[in-house]
């Protein structure tokens, strides 16, 4: 059950890291300019 | 200014020191979308967690007369501070809010400083709704992990803020909608003999400390409506500003009295509060505690699932607003003026919006969740200082209500405002009995800010020329402040 309970956090962190990922390369990617309208 | 603004070659070349007119008026800025009930879920969003928490303490401090008295005097304040910031607002209509209106009517000093307090008011908040969201899904699952969950939720309201204004508030005005629907579903379930009520613990517990109590009890008032000026800082991106900002505002008021009476209600009604330090007075969930007291199981699941989506609301509404006076402080150079960039597919600021999220996390897992909430609460109350002192200044420079300058004309100004700042004083006078230590620091803090920026933008005012940034006449001391 804990090893279970481990994969869940583990998990949470992950879609947390994604999110924050995508919006930092975005906002990299407009800064740049590559991204238009 | 009007207008937000979009990276490029003048605003890199533009020196500190000069006014950054020209530029923000040839750019894109934020987009204007959006609608009356997206202030009110903004405003009520961000505040409607002070109904669902941290108001009771009120009852460990003064009793059950204590917390009445309390939700009055800051329900009046309140009341009279948005009726100024709807004034303010609609007749501005600019992003920063309240620093906008400092900035425009009193000084640069004093815009720095209520920029920066208003910034650090929702960003601390944001990261105590993100702590009690985490401690929320451990107490349903206790494997869960505080640091993890509160990680996932500023990232993802930082997600959804960074894609959108109007996908950010409308999901803002159902989460609210929900949460303000169970306090009123639980009142009337109550009333209407549902479960019963005690109203023996009304006397029970009336005034436990005496008059020094019912002093003391004001200092948690604000929590019935801490925030809800913040409904204004959206006016820059409404589609009808004059018309939305006011009736937005007003309308969340009006659902804040409504709810705070609702819930002392039913909360001493349900709650033994006759012992301060016992009960309801130190309650950590104080509706969703009386729910379980009702003893009806689909009112505990309402009242735990709106204490989980006011809170979660409350986040993503301080998102919103923290970043708005960043972008609105950045744009005049009072920070880096990098932050001001507008995205050119979703337009909203999105450094501003990204920046929220470091400074988040940071107060989260700082530890002192009760330090950071009062840092909050101080920096609040010296923006209900200076908004109704921004609506003074407002009224002496432009004397005469034509609708072009002023779309909402509150009534009974300035003695409102007179007032507000009044009761604002005292409260703040209040958190000697527990925070006197924060509140120094907070006010040194900011005493230090305001001569930073006064210095370095004290020939600011002298170049503005109201009539093309804002398309309003000249103030009625204009000539002084052009020499």
């Amino acid at each position: 059950m804990d090893g279970y309970w481990t994969i869940i956090n583990g998990v949470i962190y992950l879609l947390a890291f994604i999110l924050i990922g995508w919006v930092l390369l975005d906002a990299s990617k407009v800064a740049k300019g590559l991204k238009k309208r | 200014m009007a207008g937000g603004v979009i990276d490029s070659p003048e605003i890199s070349a533009h020196k500190k020191s000069e006014p950054l007119v020209e530029e923000a008026t040839e750019s894109p800025g934020l987009v204007k979308t959006l609608r009356p009930y997206h202030v009110w879920a903004l405003g009520v969003g961000i505040v409607l967690v002070g109904e669902y928490m941290g108001w009771n303490f009120t009852i460990a401090k003064g009793g059950v007369l204590g917390a009445l008295l309390a939700m009055l005097v800051a329900g009046t304040m309140y009341v009279m501070i948005s009726l100024c910031a709807s004034e303010l607002g609609s007749a501005t209509k600019l992003a920063g809010g309240p620093y906008d209106w400092a900035r425009l009517f009193i000084g640069p000093g004093a815009a720095g400083s209520v920029g920066l307090a208003v910034y650090m008011e929702f960003i601390a908040l944001e990261a105590a709704d993100a702590i009690v969201v985490a401690f929320i899904a451990q107490e349903i699952f206790p494997e869960l992990q505080v640091l993890p969950v509160t990680l996932l939720v500023i990232a993802t309201l930082t997600f959804i803020n960074y894609r959108g204004v109007v996908a950010a508030l409308t999901l803002n005005f159902f989460m609210t909608a929900i949460a303000f629907i169970a306090i009123i579903l639980f009142f009337f379930s109550g009333t209407f003999g549902a479960f019963e009520l005690h109203p023996e613990n009304l006397f029970q517990g009336a005034v436990p400390n005496g008059l020094i109590g019912l002093f003391a009890a004001l200092q948690f008032g604000p929590w019935f409506f801490l925030g809800i000026e913040g409904a204004a800082m959206c006016a820059e991106e409404c589609k009808k500003p004059s018309r939305a900002v006011p009736l937005g505002q007003q309308a969340g008021m009006i659902t804040l009295l409504v709810g705070a009476a609702m819930t002392l209600f039913v909360c001493t009604m349900l709650l033994d509060s006759s012992v301060p330090a016992e009960g309801l007075g130190v309650s950590v969930y104080p509706l969703f505690e009386a729910a379980q007291a009702s003893g009806l199981t689909i009112l505990i699941a309402l009242l735990a699932l709106g204490t989980l989506l006011t809170c979660l609301s409350s986040a993503n509404g301080c998102v919103c607003d923290s970043s708005r006076s960043w972008f609105a402080l950045s744009r005049d150079h009072f920070v880096s003026n990098w932050f001001s960039s507008v995205h050119p597919k979703y337009q909203t600021p999105y450094k501003a919006v990204i920046f929220t999220m470091p400074i988040a996390i940071a107060f989260a897992f700082s530890g002192y969740l009760d330090q950071v909430i009062t840092f909050s609460i101080v920096s609040g109350l010296l923006c209900y200082v200076l908004i109704p002192f921004s609506l003074i200044r407002f009224r002496k420079m432009f004397p005469s209500h034509i609708s072009k300058v002023r779309p909402f004309v509150s009534p009974l100004q300035p003695w409102i405002a007179w007032f507000a700042m009044a009761i604002a004083i005292v409260i703040m006078s209040t958190l000697f009995w527990g925070y006197r230590y924060n509140l120094l620091f907070a006010l040194v803090f900011y005493l230090i800010a305001y001569f930073y920026f006064h210095n370095k933008h004290k020939k600011y005012m002298k170049h503005f020329d109201w009539q093309k940034e804002m398309d309003w006449p000249n103030p009625s001391h204009h000539e002084v402040s052009k020499e």
